[in-house]
């Protein structure tokens, strides 16, 4: 599976559990519009280091770079 | 050349946009408010101030009695103006979130009564949907950026003389019968906060300030006035980089940082807090939760050069009234790995009470009680609960006199630091933000229609809670409609992170719903999935 499809499974298995059935595109945004909360970008950060070995302290993080699928992508 | 009449003080005026206007006049060209990498100066924000005073004036003029605006902004000009104006105008001023739901904004506004609002964009969209508008005057986003609303409307040339024992601002916290409570706070009881810190910090105009928290949550209220007073700069944080502001922290290069202890979790879980990234960093304000030891020893190594000091406070002592410095070897309160909350600010007491209101000695627990002249003069429009809250007390040394009781549970050592243990009531704390459960169940059984439904805080961690988990039985209705009607009722902090259904809910052997047995259904699930 694709590094974007994983990630959008796990989105799609966050706002699930949210109660969220929403579909959602690969630009729209999950951070300023509500969808998830602080904790559920811990746990894509998480995500990220223990599948794609993505070191957090290299990237200057910023919310933005969390906000959508692509930009999150675009970070592995 | 002569002083300018204006820049002398005022004896007895304590009015918060006061100092404000005397740096204006005295070193006016001085950075006021960074907002959005724009930069206000102390002429600048004076002057927009005294137009949005001009236009309270206009619309609403003061009738015999208090008068008081509301402000539905959050980060925008409209916010810091809106505030500086209402005070300048000499109004009590009302803040309030625009994330909030109508159905609250509503409930609010019905309480709060404002003879004006001032909104920004997100505010009027919220006004709009919750229908007040057409019921007081609005001054409408853009106002201040040259739309026609305040054309031919003459600014008020200085902010009007104000009393102590006036109303400066009444803030809004989460109420338990679902109604939020408006949390009166007096002029000259914000002068004590602020004076005490203005003394124990030692603060001047080189200083820069976070402005970190909502204007909405009391927190603000250190930011804002504190910095004004001083004659400093404001930075306000920018929603985008408010979950890690290391970067900001950095680029602004701040010397006065306020905010909740969780904001330091999650910087450390991104590792941010790297050794001595913050060097300019002389003065670190936490408050609103628990300040887990973890959390204040990475700060202090991200921190070297600034004091780690953790406050306490309900909204009702006027944002905090008492501190412990994070010293070598740290305190903590023993069995649960935080910072203690210290000794009483000069002039305010902390006291432990028991169910009867007695008072009791050291190394007894039981609710702690506040008392002093930071202490709120009531709910606003509920006598009853402000009778209940805010008791008479006969204290075995200091006599006859008005407490608060905060429903925090808590002792005090034989050294005479206090430890906060916990709540005797069910009220959480998450990101700081105050929450009833007993509110969310009730907002739950509306919208699910059914008589079984409870809130619980999960996970804990050092007695504060990352989010909030609903369990429903008997419901018609999936998760995710719950959660969809649930959203018109609720602040986005209270909202439920998940919703499950169970065909019964657990009861204690007196019939009520037992909170405990649902948490350990979530421990067991957890430790289930190995998480």
């Amino acid at each position: 599976m694709e590094a974007k499809e994983k990630i959008r499974a796990r989105i799609q298995d966050i706002l699930s559990r949210r109660g969220d059935d929403q579909p959602f595109g690969e630009q729209d945004s999950l951070i300023f519009s509500g969808r998830i909360d602080s904790l559920n970008v811990l746990e894509i950060v998480t995500f990220l280091e223990e599948e794609f070995h993505l070191d957090i302290s290299e990237v200057d993080f910023d919310q933005t770079q969390f906000d959508s699928l692509e930009s999150i992508a675009a970070l592995v | 050349m002569s002083e300018p009449e204006a820049s002398l003080p005022e004896p007895g005026n304590l009015n918060l946009a006061w100092p404000l206007f005397r740096h204006s006049v005295e070193c006016g060209e001085n950075a006021a408010l960074v907002l959005d990498e724009k930069v206000f100066s102390y002429s600048e924000l004076a002057s927009l101030a005294a137009r949005v005073a001009g236009w309270i004036g206009a619309s609403a003029p003061a009738a015999a009695g208090e008068t008081r605006v509301a402000i539905v902004a959050s980060r925008s000009l409209e916010a810091y103006a809106g505030i500086l104006g209402a005070c300048w105008a000499g109004a009590a001023y009302v803040p309030i979130n625009p994330k909030l739901p109508a159905h609250t904004l509503r409930q609010i506004l019905e309480v709060a009564q404002p003879r004006a609002i001032i909104v920004d964009a997100a505010g009027w969209r919220r006004l709009e949907e919750s229908g007040a508008i057409g019921e007081v005057p609005v001054l409408p986003p853009g106002s201040l950026e040259g739309a026609p609303v305040l054309d031919g409307i003459s600014a008020l040339e200085q902010p009007v003389a104000f009393a102590g024992d006036r109303v400066a601002y009444v803030i809004f916290t989460s109420g338990t019968t679902g109604a939020p409570k408006g949390v009166i706070i007096r002029a000259d009881s914000v002068r004590h906060f602020l004076d005490y810190l203005g003394s124990l910090y030692e603060l001047d105009c080189r200083d820069r300030f976070s402005n970190f928290s909502e204007i909405s949550f009391d927190f603000s209220v250190l930011d804002l006035w504190l910095a004004w007073d001083s004659g400093a700069s404001l930075h306000v944080v920018p929603e985008a980089q408010l979950l890690a502001p290391a970067k900001f922290i950095r680029e602004h290069q701040l010397t006065f940082w306020a905010s909740v202890p969780s904001a330091i979790g999650f910087m450390d879980r991104l590792k941010q807090l790297k050794e001595g990234v913050f060097p300019w960093l002389r003065v670190s304000y936490f408050c609103g939760e628990a300040l887990p030891l973890a959390s204040a020893v990475a700060w202090q190594l991200a921190a070297p050069n600034s004091v780690v000091d953790n406050h306490y406070g309900p909204t009702e002592s006027t944002v905090a009234c008492s501190v412990e410095r994070l010293s070598n070897p740290p305190r903590t309160t023993p069995g649960r790995d935080i910072i203690p909350i210290g000794r009483a600010y000069p002039g305010m007491r902390l006291a432990i009470v028991d169910e009867a209101g007695r008072f009791l000695p050291a190394g007894e627990s039981g609710e702690l009680a506040l008392s002093g002249p930071q202490i709120a003069a009531g709910y606003l429009g509920a006598p009853e609960l402000t009778q209940a809250r805010f008791p008479q007390l006969e204290h075995p040394e200091f006599g006859l006199s008005r407490w608060y009781l905060t429903g925090d549970l808590a002792l005090q050592d034989s050294q005479g630091t206090f430890h906060h243990l916990g709540r005797v009531d069910y009220q959480v704390k998450i990101l700081g933000h105050r929450i009833e459960l007993e509110e969310v169940d009730g907002h739950l059984r509306e919208v699910c229609g059914c008589g079984s439904a409870a809130a619980v805080a999960w996970p804990m961690h050092h007695g504060t809670a990352d989010g909030i988990v609903a369990f429903v039985a008997g419901s018609s209705l999936g998760p995710g409609e719950i959660m969809t009607r649930l959203k018109a009722r609720l602040a986005p902090y209270a909202m439920p992170r998940e919703i499950i259904s169970l065909p019964s809910l657990p009861l204690t052997q007196n019939g009520k719903t037992d909170r405990k047995a649902l948490l350990s259904i979530l421990d067991e699930r957890a430790h289930a999935i190995g998480s």
